[in-house]
């Protein structure tokens, strides 16, 4: 009766993972219905230009899916702020876990959600060219991609899941530092508006650090190595010290 | 060999201390009852237990660990009460199924013979559901998980007694087939007596008694008479309390052992001694003032 058999880290993690999945499927219905809507959006031109000269008027429209990953990009900042918070935590507590596993289940909701979510905007950009395909006059669509090559679909999709990445791990240490102190809550707004303005040079190359890597490897690199240390940094943040029930 | 070891535990938050310097023992496939006030620090030592919270000071090992944090006392403790949380996109089963594979002991047909029984909506969300169901529902999970180390913080809190009873049968029952460690709290010992082994009394954070039931319904009796004849009988004895039941009568419970030997002056004094409840006993042993409720009354 006594026995102490020993649970295992991981496998309790895991277990976690797929409860969490389970639990947060409406999530991902969420971001499917806006990508959806975003494309309604789209369809609509993201920018419009037209000239005339009295004989002759030409009018432009460009069409683009870039507005459906920059929403999701919002929603994988939202979904890692919103797992730290006290609410969400609650929901552990029925389970076997301690701070260490909570955050591995969370973190590995997240990395789904990361593909989940690069995935499927950018085929919301292979949607937006199938339904103007049949839909435009073809004569009048201009576009060296708009026959999107299979490995740019594939480049497009690593790449959006990396940024991804990158952000929740972002969004992530921003919920637990303001779970350390909602001082952080201004603080961390004030330090990044600070920096961009004081140090305007540091916080260019900073950005040109992630954003102008022409290799997909060293990018790949770049994001993975920053995430780790980010979710390196929370998990250390929540092991720390109780957290008020 | 014990289950929890609890030394010298203090928990403050701020100023307020709640729980002071406790120390006690439980051992192991024991059914211990934690009775205390309002705010005598029950939850706050139970959640502590079950690892939701640290010690301020002192020393506190559930099976021989730490429990704070700690994820092999999370394995074999479950910790019941009404603020369970479960995701909003599960329904009542799905709860059931999703929350049976991190405990290895998990008897499902219990768990849903249990449920039918209480004739539960499956489609249920769990958020929707009143007081009572809410706590007969977490109820069931607190007995299927069958955890080596099972918490129930005031289990029946918005139950109607008819599903009192049924549940505290379904856990001696349960508990019979498969012994483990239950520690139940709650304000009101009477329905909890019978299926209590032990019972830690607590009050203002600080232990007052620790001991079978048995022992503690033999602990004290109430004597009843003359003002008079009862004050010269019990001069210089501790008194638990004392209260003027009407005027010139007099109402005092007395430890049994003090009176032992002089029990057969209390009738020659004309006094009549009379059996008291364990659960009226813990009420005069927390009291805050000796007259309880009725000095109120008579000072204003």
């Amino acid at each position: 009766m006594m026995s102490l058999k020993e649970v295992d880290l991981l496998s309790i993690s895991i277990k976690q993972y797929v409860y969490k999945l389970k639990a947060y499927s409406t999530l991902f219905y969420g971001l499917l219905l806006a990508q959806i809507i975003t494309l309604f959006f789209s369809l609509n031109g993201i920018s419009h230009m037209s000239s005339s000269n009295g004989e002759l008027s030409v009018s432009v429209n460009s069409y683009s899916a870039s507005l459906v990953i920059v929403f999701s990009f919002f929603w994988i900042l939202f979904a890692a702020i919103q797992l730290t918070t006290k609410q969400y935590k609650k929901i552990e507590n029925p389970l076997v876990t301690n701070r260490i596993s909570g955050n591995l289940s969370n973190i590995g909701f997240l990395m789904t959600a990361c593909v989940f979510g690069g995935i499927t905007s950018s085929l919301v950009g292979v949607l937006l060219r199938i339904i103007m395909y049949f839909t435009f006059d073809r004569s009048q669509i201009i576009s060296d991609e708009f026959i999107l090559a299979f490995s740019d679909l594939l480049l497009g999709i690593s790449v959006a899941i990396l940024y991804m990445v990158l952000i929740s791990g972002m969004g992530y240490l921003t919920g637990m530092l303001t779970k350390v102190s909602m001082a952080f809550v201004i603080i961390i707004p004030a330090v990044i508006i600070g920096i961009s303005k004081a140090y305007a040079d540091i916080f260019q190359s900073l950005i040109k650090f992630f954003t102008l890597e022409s290799s997909l490897p060293l990018f790949a690199l770049k994001v993975i190595i920053t995430s780790i240390l980010m979710f390196g940094v929370s998990i250390l943040l929540s092991n720390r010290g109780e957290v008020s029930q | 060999m014990n289950v929890i070891q609890c030394h010298d535990v203090t928990k403050s938050y701020g100023q307020n201390r709640a729980l002071d310097h406790l120390s006690f023992e439980i051992g192991e496939n024991k059914i211990t009852g934690l009775i205390g006030r309002n705010g005598a620090g029950k939850t706050t030592l139970l959640k502590m237990i079950a690892g939701y919270i640290k010690p301020t000071q002192g020393e506190l090992q559930v099976f021989t660990r730490k429990p704070f944090n700690n994820l092999d006392v999370s394995a074999k403790t479950i910790f019941i009460d009404d603020n369970m949380t479960f995701p909003d996109s599960f329904r009542l089963t799905d709860i059931l199924s999703e929350v049976a594979p991190f405990y290895a002991a998990w008897n499902s047909s219990l768990a849903d013979a249990l449920f039918n029984y209480f004739s539960f909506d499956p489609n249920q969300a769990h958020s929707n559901m009143s007081k009572g169901s809410k706590s007969t529902f977490n109820s069931i999970i607190g007995i299927a998980t069958r955890c080596p180390l099972t918490i129930f913080d005031e289990p029946t809190t918005g139950m109607d007694s008819a599903v009192r009873k049924d549940f505290y049968k379904a856990l001696l029952k349960d508990y019979l087939e498969h012994p483990r460690t239950i520690l139940l709290s709650s304000h009101l010992l009477s329905e909890l007596e019978e299926i209590l082994e032990d019972i830690l009394l607590i009050d203002n954070g600080s232990k007052c008694l620790h001991l079978p039931i048995m022992e503690l319904r033999e602990l004290a009796v109430g004597i009843r008479g003359n003002e008079q004849a009862l004050l010269t009988f019990v001069e210089g004895k501790e008194l638990i309390y004392k209260e003027e039941f009407a005027k010139g009568s007099l109402y005092v419970v007395i430890k049994k052992e003090s009176i032992e030997q002089e029990f057969k002056h209390v009738r020659q004094n004309g006094l009549e001694v009379l059996p008291i409840s364990p659960d009226d006993l813990c009420v005069y042993l927390t009291g805050k003032t000796g007259g309880g409720i009725d000095d109120v009354f008579k000072r204003s």
